[in-house]
């Protein structure tokens, strides 16, 4: 489902400065401080040896900057499945705590690490996942991948329009090892893939997208994707217009008739979220035979997209995978 | 007779006569017991002669040590369990008291909408970001809500001077749900999955935050509180009996109202921002203590407390385990138990009703 367009070239990329770059050292001493979510200074004043991390996408940082190695323990593994470039077969190798979940606090402590990482925001796995207070128990700090978030109850978050959240994740975790280089390598490597699509996507028009991470049912509000989350990222990046840019929350609720009145011209299916009444092609299906969506241009013209959530939802190198490949759909007969 | 006494009567001659000091210290030993049992299970197998080993150390006053079982066991398995005895003790007492307060057998804390405030105080921090008091906000924020939604429930509901009973659970359960509405509001507004995760904590609740740092304030609150209603039973007896019958044995029963329930808001508030919305167990645990030692309030709520502690020992015992390694919000579990146990209380205090004369 997903165009692995470029994977291989950033994979060279990576062996190649893999074989030459920096190599984390136990015995660095300088300290060094990167800010949390909070925007909190942390300090680590060695180089983390046992990390684990909490779910696939943090583990894609990880592997991806020749970290693999330093991770005693993974959690939430199944963005893994979407991986079908060469470090496939080293996520394969990451010890596996919990496939299906983020690992509960008991057993990441049992791991004895002395950094927990995190493609989730301010660690908000579910209720018994670690987090910070429970990092302090087990002496580890804890390192998250960070998204825009609503500094009050009546403003909703600054929207998401670029990768920069899977960039600064990625940069913060160079830093924590010692290898800021070959995580800023790897960055611009993402970044110039970004960016070329960015510059072709201005130059045409911008169809209007609505995102679905479900199928709707009659009688019910339409979920779909505010702007402050990654699928609303890929969109705008791709050329697109997210048609309900102006809701608040990660999951919202909108109502049909909005759909209606907006009329998206494409309709985006994030796949693969747990809560989806069905999986994988199965639900763009259910989509394009939904009745509630049978009046929009979208689905009469025939443009239902899909990107699995394991790309398209949470900061993670794929993003750039995910966006490539809805671009080039997107413009694959455009208006 | 209330209602409550008439139900937990006819239950009680059921049960039999077994001597209240040995009910109470059998309950005692079992929480004892069962916090220990529990401290050894979990998803990660510790042997049971580990276990033993690092609690003796620490009981005879040996420091932490360096030992993976000694972070497991002593670090992060006892104070949950220890908090898992604390909060469901806190509830229970608390549900036991707004029954009495409000002369029906199916309230509990959260009819009042206390647990309904606090979810609303921990929510707005969550989703605004606002953190003055570092990590006390959140339990603070909780706090301060349930003392709010208390203080409208208490303004709302006086009627020439007087707390109605009928009035106190009419208004309860209006800004109760207006609370709810409030918190799933701010629920669909919420950015990141994380704030959604966390928002779901305050609606359901888990114990899985719980770190030695965390007991203090529970343990202090519902031992004081726990003694106070003790202290304060014989006149939650005379309460039961009605406005008119407490006036005729010198009660002020609006005034001994207020001071119950602002007990009360002490130990829901305080157990509420270690733990989260943990349902049912306010609601069905006093019943059970009225069907071992009768509606007794001296007698019951002692009783109440160990019970309470029992039950939310053991159904966080199976949040941990039964679908392992992850974990289901304790307040699940206690629904499950709970809601049964609700609908066979109600059905009960309707017989009670009919057979009563």
């Amino acid at each position: 489902m997903i165009r692995r367009v470029g994977t291989l070239a950033v994979c060279l990329a990576l062996a190649g400065c893999g074989a030459a770059g920096e190599a984390p050292s136990a015995d660095a001493v300088t300290a060094v401080t990167v800010k949390d979510c909070a925007g909190q200074d942390m300090t680590f004043t060695s180089v983390p040896q046992r990390v684990v991390v909490l779910d696939g996408y943090a583990a894609q940082s990880m592997v991806r900057l020749g970290l693999g190695d330093r991770v005693v323990g993974v959690g939430f593994t199944k963005p893994f499945s979407v991986e079908k470039g060469p470090i496939q077969a080293e996520l394969q190798r990451l010890p596996v705590l919990a496939a299906d979940s983020v690992p509960p606090t008991e057993i990441v402590a049992a791991q004895r690490p002395d950094l927990v990482l995190t493609a989730f925001a301010d660690f908000g796995g579910a209720p018994g996942s670690p987090k910070e207070a429970d990092l302090a128990t087990m002496d580890a700090q804890g390192l998250a991948a960070c998204t825009p978030t609503a500094t009050s109850p009546t403003e909703a978050a600054k929207p998401l329009t670029d990768l920069s959240p899977t960039y600064d994740f990625l940069r913060r975790i160079g830093q924590v090892f010692r290898i800021g280089n070959r995580a800023e390598q790897l960055i611009s490597e993402l970044r110039a893939r970004e960016q070329a699509v960015v510059a072709k996507a201005v130059a045409g028009p911008r169809p209007r997208v609505l995102i679905l991470p479900d199928n709707p049912v009659a009688g019910q509000p339409v979920p779909t994707s505010g702007p402050a989350t990654i699928a609303n990222a890929l969109v705008t990046a791709a050329g697109g217009t997210n048609v309900f840019a102006d809701t608040a929350g990660m999951h919202s609720q909108v109502s049909p008739e909005m759909v209606a009145e907006r009329d998206p011209q494409v309709i985006l299916v994030i796949t693969d979220y747990s809560f989806a009444k069905a999986k994988g092609q199965a639900l763009v299906d259910q989509v394009r035979a939904n009745p509630l969506l049978a009046g929009t241009t979208a689905v009469r013209t025939g443009r239902v997209l899909s990107a699995s959530q394991y790309v398209a939802a949470f900061p993670s190198p794929l993003n750039v995978d995910a966006l490539e490949q809805i671009a080039g759909d997107l413009r694959v007969d455009g208006p | 007779m209330s209602v409550t006494g008439a139900t937990a009567v006819r239950f009680r001659l059921r049960v039999g006569t077994v001597p209240y000091a040995v009910v109470l210290g059998v309950l005692s030993a079992a929480v004892l017991v069962s916090v220990v049992i529990a401290t050894g299970i979990g998803p990660v197998r510790v042997p049971a002669d580990e276990v033993t080993r690092v609690l003796v150390h620490h009981l005879i006053g040996g420091a932490d040590t360096a030992s993976t079982a000694d972070l497991i066991v002593w670090r992060l398995r006892l104070p949950r369990v220890l908090l898992g005895a604390l909060v469901g003790a806190g509830l229970a007492l608390a549900g036991a008291v707004v029954q009495s307060v409000v002369r029906n057998p199916v309230a509990d804390p959260y009819l009042l909408g206390l647990s309904s405030g606090a979810s609303v105080g921990a929510v707005l921090v969550i989703t605004t970001g606002v953190s003055m008091l570092g990590a006390l906000t959140l339990p603070v924020a909780a706090f301060a809500g349930a003392a709010g939604a208390i203080a409208v429930v208490l303004l709302l509901a006086r009627h020439r001077g007087r707390l109605l009973p009928l009035r106190l659970i009419l208004v309860g359960v209006a800004v109760g749900h207006l609370l709810g509405g409030f918190t799933s509001f701010l629920l669909t507004r919420a950015e990141t999955s994380s704030a959604q995760q966390q928002i779901i904590f305050w609606l359901l609740g888990a114990l899985s935050g719980a770190h030695w740092g965390l007991l203090g304030v529970p343990a202090v609150v519902v031992t004081a509180s726990c003694l106070l209603l003790v202290i304060r039973a014989r006149r939650l007896n005379v309460l039961v009996l009605g406005d008119e019958a407490a006036a005729a044995l010198g009660v002020d029963a609006s005034r001994l109202r207020r001071e119950l329930l602002l007990v009360t808001t002490l130990l829901v508030g305080t157990v509420v921002a270690v733990s989260g919305g943990i349902g049912f167990v306010g609601l069905i645990v006093a019943h059970l203590a009225r069907m071992l030692v009768g509606a007794d309030h001296r007698r019951m709520l002692p009783v109440t407390a160990a019970l309470g502690a029992l039950f939310l020992v053991w159904a966080d015992v199976a949040a941990r385990m039964l679908i392992s390694p992850t974990e289901l919000p304790i307040g699940i579990l206690t629904a499950f138990l709970g809601v049964p146990f609700f609908l066979l209380v109600m059905h009960a205090r309707g017989l009670a009703a009919e057979g009563a004369p």
